[in-house]
């Protein structure tokens, strides 16, 4: 995505607008934004609750640079994921370990005559708890790449990478992933579809 | 043996679940945030009229509230009217002050007179 695309210069007019207090560009910046970095943070930190402590603080850091936001120095939405990884990080580091609360996943839906919802909760609850087991700049790498779909050079912009140091996180990432999930099949209902 | 192929699209099928179980905000987040960006937007710079009104606020808060300015302000422009005003009408404010008979108040009988010798 070109810093010239509409989309992104349109962000940065209603960050200006913002920041000369003009009323209600807050709240269109925030429900475009807050759901891309709730959902960043959640994959990061596997807890809701924190997750959106952290949302609310990258979107705090958002208004405070507005009056010194420059318009195509960068991409909201990437700054955004950047502030969201830092504050994640230092989380995890807080923390003292880099695994999530909710690594075990939730428990499946009981709701009778719904197995394809069940199937798609206990999916997400699995890669969920093998996100949990990657080292944090996988799980950042994958997150972005799979879950955001964030293209490869947009990820090393928001990681301070290569690019190839990006394909290189992903790659291992998904390798980790997957023997995770081989190891997680055996306690799924799936072992008819090996990862 | 698997090809890397359906390998890939098994994994995808993982992120395709765990994307649809991100959790969306709930409106209360949204309204942190709406808080938090009305606390932090900047104010636009006031101008002249602004700064006039505030320096105004300032006075009437430093006076006493709105009796004692316009206290502050009658006097003040008294006190105008005193100085620019015609000089003869200070006479007539003198003289609306004066009360009948001052004279003989201001300058009493010499009490001395009837000890005064005459020649």
């Amino acid at each position: 995505m070109a810093l010239d695309d509409p989309e992104i210069r349109a962000d940065a007019r209603a960050l200006q607008a913002y920041a000369e207090g003009a009323k209600g560009v807050a709240e269109a910046l925030s429900a475009r934004h807050t759901p891309r970095v709730l959902a960043l943070a959640y994959h990061m930190l596997g807890d809701r609750v924190e997750a959106e402590d952290v949302a609310q603080e990258a979107m705090m850091r958002l208004w405070k640079i507005a009056p010194d936001w420059e318009d195509g120095r960068a991409r909201i939405s990437t700054w955004l994921y950047r502030v969201t990884a830092n504050l994640c990080t230092d989380r995890l580091r807080k923390r003292g370990r880099q695994v999530p609360l909710e690594a075990a996943g939730e428990p499946p839906d009981p709701t009778p005559g719904a197995e394809a919802q069940m199937a798609a909760k206990d999916r997400a609850a699995a890669l969920k708890a093998a996100l949990a087991r990657l080292p944090e700049s996988q799980r950042l790498a994958v997150s972005l790449r799979h879950l955001e779909e964030r293209g490869n050079p947009e990820i090393a912009e928001i990681m301070q990478l290569s690019v190839e140091a990006v394909e290189s996180l992903i790659a291992r990432g998904k390798r980790g992933l997957r023997a995770a999930l081989e190891d997680r099949a055996e306690s799924l209902s799936y072992r008819d579809d090996p990862i | 043996m698997m090809d890397e192929r359906d390998t890939e699209d098994r994994l995808e099928s993982f992120f395709a679940a765990a994307r649809d179980a991100a959790p969306q905000p709930r409106p209360d987040l949204f309204s942190r945030i709406a808080e938090d960006a009305a606390h932090a937007q900047p104010r636009t710079a006031p101008g002249l009229l602004g700064r006039f009104a505030d320096a105004c606020a300032l006075l009437v808060q430093g006076s006493g509230g709105w009796r004692g300015a316009a206290a502050l302000t009658a006097s003040a422009l008294f006190g105008l009217w005193l100085g620019m005003g015609d000089v003869d009408a200070l006479g007539y404010v003198s003289d609306s002050f004066a009360l009948e008979g001052a004279e003989d108040v201001l300058e009493p009988e010499d009490p001395f007179a009837p000890f005064q010798m005459e020649g």
